[in-house]
Order: structure tokens, then sequence, then C-alpha cells
């Protein structure tokens, strides 16, 4: 991880970012990106949930407090839900977030909300291949890090 | 221009009336003494008619009934309470009967139209029988006068709220409401986005993690907060997996990275009920403009959705609701 201090936008910078990715939707676009054989970077940490209105905008928060560089919350497309409505709520919450977010001065590229459907792996490929590149090019997030932060154990995101 | 005296003998005869009567069991208002021209909140019932010859309405009722109210035990088991607000604090009412915190049927709601805060400080020790006036340009108790915008109550300034329906009324109001406009938003957002990070990474590291922002606030009512769960004592008794269940968003300890938690985290809760009071930031004893971050979110919910805060008590919750012709992606941003 990096450490503030040693910053800058040097040439091996190899991002961290979360994704949140919905078991119906853009878990399924993952796999079949894998299984398909499509390139893209190593750089992403996948996280499944099970919808992304499970999302909670303290999780987000938290990963860049914990380090992450960028954020991806990836969900059905709207009326494709599979609960519905989860990710109509998702929206809502998390565009006032990024909204938020991006007033603190983390560049909307580092945070991502996006809607991948089972059949788009090459959308979730280009996501990914394109979040890379941008947080490359902005180079590692500072703000959230340095002070302490709670050890990662007894940090269990079990309940809002 | 607005006679307080006036108002506040309305305001005593009507409370006095729906205490005789039984339409309330308490009442809470703000109440003067000594320290004239300030006021605080008091709970008032039958048992106290002096308390009732001392309520008061005026620009230095800065307190919130409401944050005296969600914290006052016996307020909250009374069958039927009145209580006296102003518009931001009515904006507070609505927000926590949207959150069934409170009933509408358990309440009386008294509205004082308010034209904005005054500071009883730069008026120094007016005499006991000063009358407290104001008119579109200012207050004056007695003879002094100081403008609206002497006084640190920035808030009022941009306040436009002029949707309250009470019970009843006290005043009208005296002056046109001023344009919500926040210019120290703008200032900070027509930075470039490493330089905004650095602004509030300062802002982060000053802060002690007092929580005085919290218990100031008016709609801050979660019985248990998300960030200190102080309520959550850990016993003997307590089983493992409540322990587990229990998330550690942000740690005690004061950095930047956990207090940056915290205050994003604050953010993100008041959007869609945050009523502006400005209280946070006055309450706040390290003097960080909170209102700068705050805003952030009321912004979002006020340019995104339009989203006006504490209009219909009946409205669900702003976060917890959704509409099917929310913008995608468009316009989060800065």
């Amino acid at each position: 991880m990096n450490t503030p201090g040693d910053m800058g936008k040097a040439e091996g910078f190899q991002p961290k970012i979360v994704a949140f990715i919905c078991n119906w939707c853009t878990y399924a676009a993952a796999d079949l990106a894998g299984v398909s054989r499509l390139q893209m970077p190593p750089n992403t940490l996948n996280i499944r949930v099970m919808c992304s209105g499970r999302i909670n905008p303290m999780m987000v928060i938290r990963a860049f407090s914990h380090g992450a560089d960028a954020v991806l919350v990836s969900g059905c497309h709207m009326g494709d839900c599979h609960y519905i409505t989860g990710n109509y709520y998702a929206r809502r919450r998390l565009l006032t977030l990024k909204s938020v977010l991006s007033g603190l001065g983390i560049e909307p590229e580092r945070f991502r909300v996006t809607w991948i459907s089972a059949a788009e792996a090459q959308d979730y490929q280009h996501v990914i291949t394109e979040m890379v590149e941008n947080v490359k090019r902005l180079g590692p997030l500072r703000m959230f890090k340095g002070g302490s932060t709670v050890a990662p154990e007894s940090s269990g995101c079990a309940e809002a | 221009m607005r006679d307080y005296k006036a108002e506040s003998g309305k305001l005593r005869r009507l409370c006095a009336e729906l205490l005789e009567k039984g339409t309330v069991q308490c009442i809470v208002a703000w109440t003067e003494g000594e320290d004239r021209p300030r006021a605080r909140e008091a709970l008032i019932d039958k048992s106290r008619p002096d308390l009732v010859q001392k309520m008061v309405w005026s620009p230095f009722c800065t307190t919130s009934t409401v944050t005296f109210l969600k914290k006052n035990k016996a307020a909250l088991a009374a069958k039927k309470v009145g209580v006296v607000v102003k518009d931001c604090d009515f904006q507070a009412l609505n927000v926590l009967l949207q959150e069934h915190f409170l009933r509408r049927e358990d309440l009386v709601i008294i509205g004082a139209r308010c034209d904005g805060l005054a500071e009883a400080d730069l008026f120094g020790r007016p005499a006991a029988d000063a009358p407290v006036t104001s008119d579109a340009e200012g207050v004056a108790v007695g003879k002094e006068r100081r403008r609206w915008e002497d006084f640190g109550f920035t808030c009022c300034l941009s306040c436009s709220y002029e949707h309250m329906k009470p019970d009843h009324v006290i005043g009208e109001y005296g002056r046109k409401k001023g344009s919500p406009e926040w210019k120290h938003l703008s200032k900070v957002l027509s930075q470039e986005p490493a330089k905004r990070r650095e602004h509030y990474s300062a802002v982060f590291d000053k802060c002690i993690r007092c929580y005085a922002c919290r218990e100031v606030c008016p709609v801050c009512a979660c019985v248990e907060c998300a960030i200190d769960p102080g309520e959550r004592a850990i016993t003997p008794r307590t089983a493992p997996g409540e322990k587990a269940g229990a998330p550690v968003w942000a740690s005690h300890e004061r950095g930047v990275s956990e207090n940056a938690v915290y205050l994003t985290t604050r953010t993100m809760h008041m959007a869609g009920r945050c009523v502006r009071c400005g209280w946070c930031e006055r309450a706040c004893p390290v003097g960080l403009p909170l209102m700068e971050i705050i805003d952030l979110g009321n912004d979002a919910v006020k340019r995104i959705y339009h989203y006006e805060v504490g209009r219909d008590p009946a409205d669900p919750p702003f976060l917890v609701s959704y509409a099917e012709t929310d913008p995608d992606d468009k316009g989060a941003g800065h």
C-alpha cells in the first residue's frame, strides 16, 4: 500500500480498485468476461453483493479510507433488478454520495456507478480498463490516508 | 415592523388556554429570565403558570425546541405535547415525522414565523422592559439597533423556507426571505479537486471528535449512532454474535482518515434531512466550517433531485425512497 509521502504519479503505480458488483448482473458479466478471455487489468478487488441496493454509502467511504484509489459500484440496469427496485434505491443514494465525494475533491473518475447486465461482458471490460487508465493518470488518492485506520480484522461490515 | 412583546403576549395567552383546556399536557417553548433578551427552551406544564408568563418569542430564540423535545423523556412520554417552533424547527419536526420518530397526532404545533435570528451579545445589557422589535433591515432592543447582516447567523440570511403549516400561527413575516445562494460553497467548489482535497483535509485534521455537532443537531435522532455506538455497551453477557454484528465504521482515534469517515458519513446522513439551521457549525468547539461540508450533500439533493427538505410530513425520507425519473449519473460531480 502507498503511504503518504511516496506519492506522485510514478510509472509503476498500480491502482487499487474496489468493485462492489451485484450477483445477478455485473458479477455474471465479469464471469462472462473471464470465460470469454477478454483482457483487462487485474487491479480490481471484486466484492460480490446480492444487490447494488445493499451498498451502504459508508462501505464506499470505508473502502476509500482503507486505501482504495477508486471504487466501482455496478448493478443491473434500471428495471432489471432481481429484487425489482434495489438499484433504484442505490442510484439515488450513490449519486448523492458521488456528488459529496467529488465536492470533497475526490475526482468523479474515482467513484463510478454503472449498470451492466449479465450479457454485457465487453462493457465490463471497457469500464474496468477505463477506470484503471483514469486512476493511473490521476495518481494515488491521499485524502483519506494518513492518520490512523481501524485494523482490518476489527472492521467487519456485517450490518448497517 | 414586528413587535415581539405583542407576539409573546399572544403566545402566552394561547399556551395558557391550551394547557387550561387540557388540549396539551405540556408545552416545549422558549422562556426568558434574568439574562433577557436571551431565551432558552423549557418544558412547561399546568403546574408551572409562572413559566407560562415567562414564555417568549423573539429573534433571540436561537436554540431549537426540537433538539430539546427529541431528548426530553417527559415530553416524549406525554400523550399530547405542544411545541413552539420557528421555521427551521418546523422543518426538523417534519423530518422527524417522516422518519416516524414522532407522531403528528401527539403534537400540537405552534409556529412562530421567523425573519431570522439575532445575537443577544451585540446588545449588551438592555433594560428589563426594553421592547424587542424587528423590520426588514434589522433588530432593535429599545433604542439599540443592529442589522440582520451583523449577526453570525449566516444560515438565516440564505433561508427561504416559507411553507410552515402549523396548528396555530404566531406573527407574520416582516421581511422578504433571503435567496438560497450558498456563497461559501461556490467559493470552495470553484477550486481544483486537488486544492479542495487539501482544504478539506485541513478541516478534517482539526476535528476533535467531540460529537457536539451531532448532539446539537435537531434531526440527529438515531437511537444508536453508527459512528459512535455508545448505547451498545459490551458486558459479560453480550453474545459473541452481537459483538461481531456491530461494525466498527470508524475508530474513535483522531486522524485525518477517521475524521474524514465521520464527517463524510455525517454529510451523507444529512442529505435530504439537513434543515440548515447552522447549529453544528456554531456548536463546534474548534470552529470547523461544518456547513461547507454538510452543504455538499444539501447541494446535491437540491441540484440533482430538486428536493426540498421538510416540506411534507407524509413524504417518505429522501434517501430511502426513489423515483423512476431520477437522473442517471448526470449532474453528479463538480
